[in-house]
């Protein structure tokens, strides 16, 4: 469990920078890898470990959040990754969007930080803590 | 009385039998009136004209069949056209040609008889026309209505050349796109200036019809204006080389043509509009989405960044905070959540006015009765009752209405906060012919002089004392506008506030 990571995927540095700080808060110690951007997370994306959870912002310049999920489940390795949508929207055509392409879950982030500190803990217990992922195929050599 | 002076062969006599004979077989009705106005001789054609047996007509007075007559030849020679009267009483036109005829045996007039040909023409008119109104009133295409009217006035009225125009929207040029007659050439959509034809200008302007009877060097022509209410949209325009005369028929059968394309062309404007104004609300609609988008995903974001790290602040600098600092901070903070309630709130405002309104069967009774079972359990500690009246079902939308007592139950709990025990009731009473659901309770009320400006979005009347985002009220009353009821409410301060509203379809 400890080799667990969690990857990041957001553009904005403040974003990024209060998301480490709710994860600390919520005192998750598995390692956070951060990319901030579509392109750069799918890059990593191919020659990595499976991540025991990737977090998706929406609104991203390059590729989207929408369209990174869908290019990520097109992966084999990934296919069974629980990926949460972590974003500012909660506009029925982005709900539906994620859903439709593989999201796991859909969270709007609150505005409060002790509000999104608690979200961040919940979500960390649920899918890194208690989930288990499923047996995965063996990366291809 | 039977004048026997000239009961066959008498009066001709053996060498006129053959002018008797002519006279008997002509292929028109013809009858010889004496002095006396008796008809001294009827022949066949007259007999089956009236519907006579042979034989029954002669020596009878001629008013018998020609009623005027009894005013004298005098009388019948005033006009061609008179009324007949048949054997079994029936009426028929008649035109009627007198010559006065001297003879040895004395003057008498003789009446060649015709059926009128007016009154079959105007009937005809009739009907043609009655079945050119039951198309206009069933068509869709205008442009072929226009046609079929051209069609149809040059067979009715035998005139050689008809053409319709309309007048572009605008109203300056008219474009006569339908026409029999004309040399393709000279229409097909190019637009005529009206002024210059003298007639077609005196029309439009007046608004009155204008017929011309024509002679070897000028057309007899019928210009007729197309009116929808008080404005001429169009012109029909009939007429035919050489002298030619309008009857009244004629001119009533283009009068009424020209009324019923009247009618099509409205309807078909008036359609037009519509699908041109749904065409720019969903427009409008694309635009509100667009927008509320992105204020979805770019005005939350740097307020976050303000909560956060405000908050970030107080926690990693706190010992060098002094309580001033501090208070600032919980200011900075308290702020921006603030901010966000308001970003959802008119989030959620443009979203009742963006979704389509679906239609159920709304049982209010068990979705008050939810409602206030969960703001119960969310404050164990109140005192407070909540009475719902019971099957109050309604027609609407399940959501919205659901939101609609959400955020009036959430206000009544508000307000009664400092009530014990707090009283909140939501029951119906029919106010002429009309059901009014109220929200009551006797928390604070309030107090404004513009009762309707509590609706407002933004609209707060109690300032820092409750909190709110003051766009509750507005939700409520759009969403009730959306069902085409009213809401409105009342208080007194200190005592209460009671929230009435209606809803357009209560049909449940």
């Amino acid at each position: 469990m400890n080799d667990a990571y969690i990857l990041l995927v957001e553009d904005r540095p403040e974003d990024v920078e209060l998301t480490l700080r709710a994860f600390k808060r919520a005192r998750l110690v598995n390692e956070i890898v951060v990319r901030n951007d579509g392109v750069e997370a799918l890059e990593f994306l191919q020659d990595a470990e499976a991540p025991a959870l990737i977090l998706v912002d929406i609104n991203m310049p390059r590729m989207n959040g929408i369209m990174l999920l869908e290019q990520v489940r097109k992966l084999d390795h990934l296919r069974f990754v629980p990926i949460v949508m972590l974003t500012s929207s909660d506009e029925e055509r982005d709900l539906i969007a994620s859903y439709d392409r593989g999201a796991n879950s859909y969270v709007r982030k609150p505005v409060t930080f002790s509000d999104f500190a608690d979200l961040i803990a919940r979500l960390g217990m649920y899918w890194v803590v208690l989930n288990e992922v499923p047996a995965r195929s063996p990366r291809p050599a | 009385m039977s004048n026997r002076a000239f009961d066959t062969p008498a009066p001709f006599g053996a060498e006129q039998e053959h002018l008797r004979r002519l006279f008997a077989a002509a292929p028109v009705a013809l009858v010889a009136v004496d002095a006396g106005l008796g008809m001294a001789l009827v022949n066949a054609e007259a007999e089956r004209l009236f519907g006579y047996a042979p034989g029954k007509l002669e020596g009878r007075p001629f008013e018998l069949v020609v009623p005027a007559a009894a005013g004298g030849t005098a009388a019948l020679a005033l006009g061609r056209e008179h009324a007949g009267r048949r054997e079994d009483g029936t009426e028929l036109a008649l035109e009627i040609g007198l010559s006065v005829v001297a003879t040895p045996l004395g003057v008498f007039t003789l009446a060649a008889i015709a059926e009128g040909s007016e009154r079959k023409h105007a009937e005809e008119l009739l009907a043609l026309g009655a079945s050119f109104g039951q198309n206009a009133l069933a068509t869709d295409d205008v442009a072929r209505l226009k046609q079929e009217a051209a069609e149809l006035i040059a067979a009715a009225l035998q005139v050689r050349f008809v053409r319709v125009g309309e007048f572009d929207a605008a109203g300056g040029s008219l474009v006569f796109n339908a026409s029999v007659g004309w040399p393709a050439k000279s229409l097909d959509d190019r637009s005529v200036d009206v002024d210059v034809e003298p007639q077609l200008a005196r029309s439009v302007r007046t608004g009155k019809p204008i017929f011309v009877e024509g002679d070897e060097h000028t057309p007899a022509s019928a210009t007729v204006p197309i009116r929808v209410k008080d404005a001429v949209v169009g012109l029909l325009h009939a007429g035919t080389t050489g002298p030619h005369k309008f009857r009244a028929a004629d001119i009533a059968f283009l009068t009424g043509v020209g009324t019923m394309l009247g009618m099509a062309i409205e309807r078909d404007r008036r359609e037009q509009r519509v699908t041109d104004l749904n065409i720019e609300l969903q427009h409008r609609y694309d635009e509100l989405e667009t927008f509320s988008y992105s204020v979805a995903h770019d005005l939350r974001a740097p307020l976050r960044s303000v909560a956060g790290f405000a908050s970030a602040l107080e926690e990693d600098f706190a010992d060098a905070l002094d309580d001033e600092a501090r208070r600032f901070i919980g200011l900075i903070i308290a702020g921006s959540n603030q901010m966000g309630h308001l970003i959802d709130a008119l989030l959620s405002l443009v979203r009742v006015s963006r979704q389509e309104l679906s239609r159920g069967t709304v049982d209010l009774t068990s979705v008050a009765r939810s409602i206030a079972a969960e703001l119960q359990a969310a404050d164990p500690d109140r005192n407070a009752i909540v009475m719902v009246a019971p099957d109050l079902c309604v027609t609407g939308d399940p959501v919205l209405l659901r939101l609609v007592i959400q955020n009036l139950l959430d206000n009544a709990w508000k307000f009664t906060r400092g009530k014990d025990p707090a009283i909140i009731g939501f029951a119906t009473q029919i106010v002429d012919g009309e059901t009014v659901f109220s929200v009551k309770d006797n928390g604070v009320g309030f107090a404004t002089e513009y009762p309707d400006q509590i609706f407002a979005p933004f609209k707060r009347l109690h300032g820092k004392a409750f909190e709110g985002t003051g766009i509750g009220l507005a939700t409520v009353a759009r969403i009730i506008r959306r069902h085409g009821g009213r809401v409105w409410a009342q208080s007194v301060p200190g005592s209460g506030a009671q929230f009435f509203f209606t809803l357009g379809d209560e049909r449940a």
